[in-house]
This record gives C-alpha cells, structure tokens and sequence, in this order.
C-alpha cells in the first residue's frame, strides 16, 4: 500500500507547494515576469525533487505484474523507462534551446524576436520537468540496485577493451595504445548495453546533467539565498559549458542510435522491444533466448525468459 | 519510421551548425576578445565543437535513408 500512499503525498504536497507559490505571486510584488517566474521556479524545486523521489519509490516498489513475451522479440526497456526517456529527451531539447536563445541574445546583443519572459519561462518548466525525472531514475535506480549501464566491480578493463574494437580502428587503437589493452585479443561479447554505452556516453550523460542541474539550481536560488559575485561568474560559465557539452551529448547520441547497424537500438528506445535476432546478433553476451512464446504473440508468462529490461 | 528520424537528424544537425556558427562569430568579435580567456572560449571552442559535432550526424542520417537498416 506504501507505493500508492507515498506518490500521492508527494503530489499532494507538491499541488500545496503550487498553489501557495501561485498565492504568493499574485500578491502586489514589485518584480516583473521574468523575475516573478524565477522565485516560482526556485520555490517550487523542492517540491519537485520531493515528487520525483515519490514517484521513483513507487516505480521500485510497485508489484510486478507477470512478464510479457513476444515471438521473436525482448524487451530492453521497460514501458516506464521509454517514457521517462521521452520525458527528458523534451526537457533537454526545450532546455538547450531556451539556453541558447537566451546565451545568444546577450552575445549578439540584439533584440529579441519573442519576448525573453516567454523564453525563461519555458526554460523553468523545461529545467523542472528535468529534475523530476532525474530525482525520479535515481531513486528508483538506487532502490533496485540497478547498473546495468554502469561499469561492473573490476569490470573497466574488459569494457574498455570492448569500447576499443568499438570504435573506429585509428581512435580505437590509439586508446589501447594509451591504456595498454591487448586488442589481439577477441572483444567481450556485448552485453545488454553496448561498451559505448556503459563506458563513454552514460558516464559523460551523468556528468553533463549532474553539472548543468547543479549550477542551474544555484542559480535559480541566487535572488533567494544571495551568492558571491566570484562564485557567481563560476556557477553562470560552468552552466553555459554544460549547455555546450549537453549541446555535444545530444548529437552524439543521435549520430550513435541512428547508425544503420544500430537501428535495432533506436526501435527499442521507441517501443521498448528489440528482436531477437537483433539482439543475439548485436548482444551476443545478454543471454537473448529466442524460444517462441506460447500460443498467443503477446501472452503473460510467468518467469522472463529473456535478458532483463532497465 | 527512419526518413522521418533522418529528417529529424538533419533538422537538428543544421540548427546547431547555425547555433555553433554564431558562437564561433561571436567569439571574434572585438567586444569578446576583452572579456578574457574563459568567456571568450567557450563561444569560440564550443562553437566550432558544434559544427564538428554535426557532421558524423548528417552523415549517419545520410546512410540511413540510403542503406538497408539492421533490426
């Protein structure tokens, strides 16, 4: 019963929060929009990072229901994990975009074509809906003890050595050159997650988003809790630096997901399942068992049968 | 369902070459060159970074309208 109480306390407080944020900046205060959206942004934050842990102890603790299996597919995301995935997907885009719109207008020094209020204003739902998911993965993630994107315990040599082969042959062999890997020797079959993935673009995911969401929260709280002016310069160039990794993150993951050899990734990442030739082809280490479904093409079994979903 | 992701690529890709040119050009201009090393590299590195970066993408949108797609 826990993991229905719990969310909806966290959205109940969360509906208080808005509401008294919302009564308090309707009253006759002296600063305009842009300003006005800052506090409620900054206002609203713990309630959001509270919403988010809600939800993600809901979404660890909530019954499983039976697996499902289908005919000549598995499922390497769970339905949630495909939305969540969605969700921040808009929240970065939106963010970044905002960002850039708001970085490039004091570099050109121009006037606006859409009015800046506009602008922030999306950019704080954007930063919003970001932090509420990732309150929300990490809590559920912790709570399930969840890694399968990370490096496994005496696990970097093995994956480095995979991220390797991976990549083209003149970077690929400079990195084991620089790091010693034997590259005569077979990659490690891929697991459930590519080298790329657990080595490179997850680590570099956490540190972009860790970085931008940590300096765009001192940010928001400045007119709240005043910040140095030094610290202040250092906060604002690390969030603009984030913005351009986070600018880098998305391309790459895009030109990497969209890769014709790849494809199979992507349509996971739209429907949660890969097929299984895919996956024994692509996987070899996910321990993919293409043994057909009973009966129906999409029955409730009782144990999965196939590697497991994030 | 992949015309529609490449289309999606070669948006996105051209929107940040735009985005990384103005960067770059911004970064030259006399008003940022006073403003000192941090200030000015991060529009000037990030920007040329960006352009970069867009490449391998219209690449790959490229090869995956004109080549059979695994999956």
């Amino acid at each position: 019963m826990r993991h229905v109480i719990i969310p909806a306390i966290g959205v109940a407080l969360w509906v208080v929060g808005f509401i008294v944020s919302i009564v308090l900046s309707s009253a006759n205060q002296p600063w305009g929009q842009t300003l006005n959206d800052n506090f409620m942004f900054a206002r609203s934050l713990p309630f959001t990072i509270g919403l988010g842990i809600a939800l993600g102890y809901a979404r660890a603790t909530w019954p499983r229901s039976a697996a499902v299996v289908r005919t000549g597919s598995v499922r390497r995301f769970a339905r949630t994990t495909v939305w969540l995935h969605w969700l921040a997907t808009l929240a970065v885009l939106f963010g970044l975009a905002t960002g850039a719109w708001q970085y490039l207008k004091g570099l050109l020094d121009v006037t606006s074509p859409v009015p800046m209020a506009m602008v922030y204003r999306v950019h704080y739902i954007a930063a919003s809906l970001l932090v509420l998911v990732i309150a929300l993965m990490l809590t559920d993630w912790w709570m399930r003890g969840e890694n399968a994107l990370g490096v496994p315990k005496g696990g970097w040599i093995r994956t480095l050595r995979g991220l390797s082969h991976e990549l083209p042959r003149p970077i690929g062999g400079s990195l084991a050159y620089l790091l010693g890997l034997d590259l005569r020797r077979a990659a490690p079959p891929t697991e459930q997650f590519t080298a790329y993935e657990k080595a490179f673009s997850f680590p570099t995911w956490v540190i972009a988003l860790g970085l931008i969401t940590i300096t765009g929260i001192l940010k928001a709280m400045r007119y709240i809790y005043p910040i140095p002016g030094d610290v202040l310069y250092w906060v604002s160039a690390i969030h603009v630096g984030a913005m351009v990794i986070l600018g880098l993150k998305v391309l790459d993951h895009f030109r990497y997901v969209i890769a014709p050899s790849r494809w199979g990734m992507m349509v996971a990442m739209a429907s949660g399942w890969m097929s299984a030739r895919y996956a024994q082809l692509k996987h070899p280490g996910w321990h993919v068992n293409d043994e057909p479904a009973p009966a129906s093409t999409e029955a409730p079994a009782p144990l999965p049968t196939v590697g497991g979903s994030v | 369902m992949r015309f529609l992701v490449a289309l999606l690529a070669l948006v996105f890709a051209i929107l940040n070459a735009i985005v990384g040119y103005l960067f770059f050009h911004e970064a030259m201009t006399d008003k940022m060159v006073h403003k000192g090393f941090v200030l000015q590299s991060l529009p000037l590195l990030g920007g040329l970074v960006l352009i970069l970066f867009c490449l391998p993408l219209l690449w790959n949108a490229f090869r995956l309208v004109t080549s059979k797609p695994a999956s």
